[in-house]
């Protein structure tokens, strides 16, 4: 997630957002927490036979 | 014990008793919970809204069942606190946002509220919440933060936190809450009463207003071990089979979970270590990972159903809620679906912690519950927010969905819990222990002394 301020009026655009600019600053401090664990789980090595689990089942499948 | 004084004056398992043989009416107990609320709520702030008109006829149903002999239900006359995100028939479902209220009441009763008034419990109060259960405060844009019984200038925790701290404060003895990352565990603990996140998809979540599909799951409080098993049984409509605690094997949970903890809440934690014998420590792998995958999920999902809301009406919520939201709009498609493939390798790696275990210990939360002027916690040596880091232990279990009893431990300060874990669909083993531990005094609520 490398997004800088001065990008996000053009981000939210793309999904049919229209933020405040005053809303920038604290948007900006959570991406910054967000952009900590994706990298955590982008970095993360798993098997292309790992699926997701959409329809979450704690049991064992 | 008499009903003048203020507060329950009884816990949850004893009143359908009282209830039964005639010592205690259900219209006078309800009469007075809500006069309590109406008196002393200003102190704490754990309720929106009191379902008085309800309250008083389904009491009045229990007397009458009573009086013609017949049996009034495991629940007989025992009110409970609903988190303002259960549908409660002719009230609007807020979710703790002004963005909901607007909307039509609801037609009828969420399956978990409609299964306590069932068993013949009595509904008396919605209960304040975090907007849309994103927060783990109880700090309230629109209500007002909830504040812990026990110190007002501290938090009750969040999101659940009018549910947990009523109970504490004595309005009511069950409750129900939601826990997508630690709503039920962590208020559970900061407020010193029992809670359930029970195993993903065991309690219905139909009829509450979601935050995160794929990780929510809602739940009860309650003021006793015994309170809390015939809670789970109604809201299950299963009578548990009886478990020998003996029996279990415990272990505690080691690294991430024995990082961190302040000093009152190790010295706590060993000591319920020892009490059971827990002598033997487990390690799972990438908790910090699970913990990431749980924030992950839950700020894309709950982006994404909030989309249109904040389209149109952005300015109405709490300020806190609708900047994580908006930065959750931005997290890449392929984080998230890898963040759901990741979620499946950390079931295999928590069933595999299980492998010579039935219950995992570890603490609920890093230690006593935070004052409202204390923002910051240390964190593995670097200053924190606090606020954002008391889901610390219980964000990382949220991903894996297995079932977890919040336990209140005895401490000579502020109220202290431990987290209790079992294998998926085992909350049998939990409560057993539970209510062995609560037996035996080393667990028992904390709870106003009025």
């Amino acid at each position: 997630m490398n997004i800088q301020q001065k990008d996000l009026g053009i981000f939210f655009q793309n999904i049919g957002l229209n933020v405040s600019e005053a809303y920038h600053e604290g948007i900006m401090a959570n991406i910054s927490i967000l952009s900590t664990y994706a990298s955590m789980i982008d970095e993360f090595p798993l098997s292309d036979r790992e699926e997701p689990a959409a329809q979450y089942e704690p049991h064992h499948p | 014990m008499t009903l003048s004084s203020k507060g329950l004056p009884y816990f949850s398992h004893d009143i359908p008793q009282l209830i039964r043989n005639q010592t205690l009416s259900a219209v006078a107990l309800t009469q007075h919970i809500l006069s309590d609320i109406t008196q002393r709520d200003h102190l704490y702030n754990t309720t929106t809204r009191l379902l008085t008109q309800r309250a008083l006829e389904y009491a009045q149903q229990v007397d009458t069942t009573v009086q013609k002999g017949v049996d009034p239900g495991p629940l007989a006359g025992i009110p409970f606190g609903i988190k303002d995100l259960f549908d409660v028939a002719g009230e609007i479902t807020t979710a703790g946002s002004k963005v909901l209220a607007n909307s039509r009441p609801a037609s009828s009763d969420a399956i978990l509220v409609h299964r306590l008034i069932k068993a013949g419990a009595i509904p008396v109060a919605l209960t304040n919440m975090d907007e849309f259960a994103y927060g783990f405060a109880t700090d309230n844009a629109h209500h007002g933060p909830t504040h812990n019984p026990h110190d007002t200038q501290r938090l009750a925790g969040g999101s659940s936190g009018g549910s947990a701290a009523g109970i504490a404060a004595r309005f009511f003895s069950l409750s129900l809450g939601s826990d997508t990352n630690g709503s039920i565990r962590v208020p559970a603990s900061l407020c010193g009463v029992w809670g359930l996140r029970a195993t993903q998809g065991r309690l219905s979540t139909h009829g509450s207003y979601p935050f995160v599909t794929s990780l929510d799951t809602v739940g009860p409080f309650a003021d006793s071990a015994k309170g809390l098993t015939l809670c789970f049984e109604a809201l299950t409509e299963e009578k548990l089979a009886p478990i020998d605690p003996s029996s279990l094997n415990i272990a505690r949970l080691g690294g991430w979970f024995s990082d961190n903890m302040s000093p009152s809440m190790q010295i706590a934690i060993d000591s319920l270590a020892d009490t059971l014998n827990a002598t033997e420590i487990i390690h799972i792998p990438e908790v910090a990972r699970a913990r990431a995958a749980a924030f992950i999920i839950s700020a894309s999902e709950g982006a994404a159903l909030h989309l249109n809301h904040l389209r149109h009406q952005a300015d109405e919520f709490d300020p806190a809620v609708r900047d994580r939201l908006l930065a959750g709009t931005l997290i890449p498609a392929s984080t998230i679906n890898k963040a759901h493939r990741f979620r499946s390798w950390f079931r295999r790696a928590m069933h595999e912690a299980f492998t010579h275990a039935d219950i995992l210990i570890a603490p609920a939360v890093v230690g006593e519950a935070p004052r409202f002027d204390q923002p910051l916690i240390e964190v593995n040596h670097e200053m924190v927010s606090a606020r954002a880091n008391l889901g610390l232990y219980t964000q990382p279990l949220t991903l894996a969905g297995f079932p977890v009893l919040t336990l209140p431990m005895p401490s000579d300060g502020l109220p202290l819990s431990a987290q209790l874990i079992a294998k998926p669909g085992r909350e049998d083993q939990l409560l057993a222990l539970g209510m062995a531990l609560e037996h035996s005094g080393t667990a028992q609520a904390r709870l106003l002394n009025l």
